[in-house]
């Protein structure tokens, strides 16, 4: 059916069988535990003191050769044997993601330089919003395109972005540690002589609230995205009680409309609008005379005058 | 009384336009967030309302 053997899916399943204690032992192991200790108490939302432990941590690259060496001894007795890693592949890399805490997520990547070769040279970059620590196991005598931009603020708009400019590139060598805050830098690799090999810290507090894409050619902004997963959860839950016909949820859309990101402030007033404007119209008000970004002031203002004649409109309850 | 509801279409939107958290995908930590996050959403509608759809 999908190309699989009986005898391969039966070694696949004893594989996966036999895994189990494996990772058991690898997590109980020096190497993983002293890597979950460094970071154990690390503060919550401090990302400066994360991204220090972090630097501390891949100024020495010796520790990572001894958290895989179980992992590589499991697949070298057993090629089915499935490491216990997200992993990510596309035409450029391979990655895995080699541990996570509440502090950081270490990953590891492998890009390619004869792909980098074979494609074509980007034409977005992007600010990721996170701060990163990279560790270039191998530079491969790649150059590093780097640019910088304003950091986001609370009254980001599309419309007046700055556009990013480029700065002094570097010529990569094995063992650099390189750190990079995503709210106004990002980066790009090009001209790699040989793969590039990286262990990656991405510092979970201190993330910006939006990631943007900017054009190489000329800096300009292209495209934006929520850097905040929890925005766009509480967005796809309104909608889904809008269509829900939840009205009795009013307090979770009015909450909603006073949360710190503008994008999410205004989405949750559309869809409480599209649910129940009269319970919505006092907040649509206040969002029109005083909402501190400047996109939702002139959106709640425009759209007063829609939802008034509509009301005005509705017939009297009896 | 009967909810008074505003077509989607009537009601202003925003010049800056920002897309859903993992659409822009930038580093190997990225992987899958915006599988997890769409799959995460399907379940909690599901386990709060399994006939919605």
């Amino acid at each position: 059916m999908n190309g699989i053997d009986a005898e391969t899916r039966a070694a696949i399943l004893a594989a996966r069988a036999a895994a189990g204690d494996t990772i058991r032992g690898w997590r109980n192991g020096e190497a993983y535990r002293a890597l979950a200790a460094r970071f154990a108490d690390c503060p919550p939302g401090d990302a400066a003191e994360a991204l220090t432990r972090a630097t501390q941590l891949l100024e020495r690259g010796d520790w990572a050769a001894a958290l895989l060496q179980p992992l590589v001894e499991a697949l070298t007795g057993d090629p089915l044997f499935e490491p216990p890693f997200r992993t990510s592949r596309d035409g450029l890399r391979i990655g895995a993601v080699l541990f996570e805490c509440p502090a950081m997520t270490l990953s590891a990547c492998v890009t390619s330089a004869a792909a980098m070769r074979r494609l074509s040279v980007p034409r977005a970059l992007t600010f990721s919003g996170r701060m990163v620590v990279t560790r270039y196991v191998r530079g491969g005598g790649a150059r590093l395109r780097r640019w910088r931009t304003e950091p986001v603020d609370a009254d980001f708009s599309a419309t007046t972005a700055p556009p990013c400019h480029e700065i002094e590139a570097l010529r990569l060598a094995d063992g650099d540690v390189i750190a990079t805050d995503g709210g106004h830098e990002a980066q790009l690799l090009t001209e790699a002589r040989s793969d590039i090999v990286t262990l990656v810290a991405t510092i979970r507090a201190g993330t910006a609230p939006l990631m943007r894409e900017h054009a190489v050619a000329d800096g300009r902004l292209l495209r934006v995205a929520s850097g905040d997963d929890r925005a766009s959860r509480t967005e796809m839950l309104l909608a889904f009680l809008r269509l829900a016909g939840r009205a009795d949820a009013g307090p979770r859309f009015a909450e909603a409309t006073g949360d710190p990101a503008f994008h999410l402030r205004w989405a949750a007033m559309r869809e409480w609008l599209a649910l129940d404007a009269s319970a919505a119209l006092p907040r649509l008000e206040a969002m029109a005379a005083d909402d501190p970004h400047g996109e939702i002031r002139e959106a709640a203002a425009r759209t007063l005058a829609v939802v008034r004649s509509r009301l005005e409109a509705a017939p009297c309850p009896a | 009384m009967a909810l008074i509801a505003i077509d989607p279409g009537e009601i202003a939107e925003l010049g800056t336009n920002v897309a859903m958290h993992g659409t822009l995908g930038a580093s190997i930590a990225d992987i899958d967030d915006m599988f997890e996050l769409i799959v995460g959403i399907a379940i909690l509608i599901y386990e709060i309302a399994p006939g919605f759809a």
